[in-house]
């Protein structure tokens, strides 16, 4: 699944293990999120939108 | 300002290919080289003087330990010490700490064990060991071995167990397959009888190659 998680990140000068740790998931989890390699649970896919004040589906596209 | 490592931080900085090649090699060279110096460890000490024998068995759990140690850095489960780590992900690092100590102690109890016979209490083979040994061992690694994966169990995050969960279903379908097919061909006399340690270290080999590389760097 495609998302923005990276670009979302970089808008706010955050490391993917600066992300990581706001989110309470190893960077390694913020890594497979951000290439596609892992798709979030839904509570974790909440906490990214709420962390990021946005809707899941302004965040991950799964139609791209 | 932007960080430097800040964007492309630990993105593909290796191809999946180039990746799972590494792991791959590094992982049969690990098993060959541990299969090796047990081997050649086991057959040495049949012929040895038992003064020497302490002395050739602190040298091959001492290159055991080193093959260990660059096999795990092939895996890249290391990361930079200096980046910040969620507390659930501290968590679960320490329960892996906790677990290489506990098999570092279950090593020293076994060669500190009081006894006369070093030859026979060799960790590495599978020659008898006193019934109190055996029962101090035993002990220590179930109670800690629950304690340690009850604990990474709870802290690990859902990337983490989808990573671990694909390792199981990996390690499980060569168990499945190699366990019955040596077992048949062993009745057969065409290959030595089956050795659970054997089993043990190449399904565990096998699991700890597939987790990392789903865990990714």
């Amino acid at each position: 699944m495609k998302n923005r998680l990276k670009v979302l990140r970089a808008e706010r000068d955050w490391s993917q293990a600066e992300l990581a740790m706001q989110l309470d998931v190893s960077r390694q989890a913020v890594n497979a999120i951000e290439t596609g390699k892992h798709d979030p649970s839904l509570p974790l896919a909440f906490r990214i939108a709420r962390l990021f004040e946005a809707n899941i589906e302004d965040i991950f596209d799964d139609e791209a | 300002m932007t960080k430097p490592d800040m964007i492309d931080d630990f993105c593909d900085t290796q191809s999946d290919t180039v990746r799972m090649v590494k792991i791959g090699v590094a992982s049969a060279i690990y098993l060959a080289s541990l299969w090796l110096i047990i081997a050649v460890q086991n057959d040495v000490l049949k012929d040895m003087h038992q003064g020497w024998t302490l002395g050739l068995m602190l040298v091959a759990a001492i290159m055991v330990i080193i093959i260990s140690t660059l096999w795990l850095s092939a895996l890249d489960i290391t990361s930079s010490s200096d980046e910040p780590v969620a507390p659930r992900t501290r968590r679960a690092r320490n329960v892996l700490v906790w677990s290489c100590v506990l098999g570092a102690a279950i090593s020293v109890i076994f060669y500190l064990w009081p006894g006369d016979d070093w030859a026979s209490i060799d960790m590495m083979s599978n020659g008898p060991i006193p019934a109190s040994l055996a029962i101090v061992l035993a002990v220590i690694y179930v109670v800690g071995m629950i304690y340690s994966c009850l604990g990474w169990a709870k802290n690990i995050d859902e990337h983490e167990r989808a990573s671990i969960n694909a390792g199981l279903y990996g390690a499980f379908l060569i168990y499945g397959i190699l366990a019955p097919a040596w077992w048949i061909l062993e009745r057969a006399s065409l290959v030595p009888d089956q050795d659970p340690m054997i089993m043990y270290t190449l399904v565990l080999t096998l699991f700890a190659a597939i987790w990392t590389y789903k865990r990714g760097t």
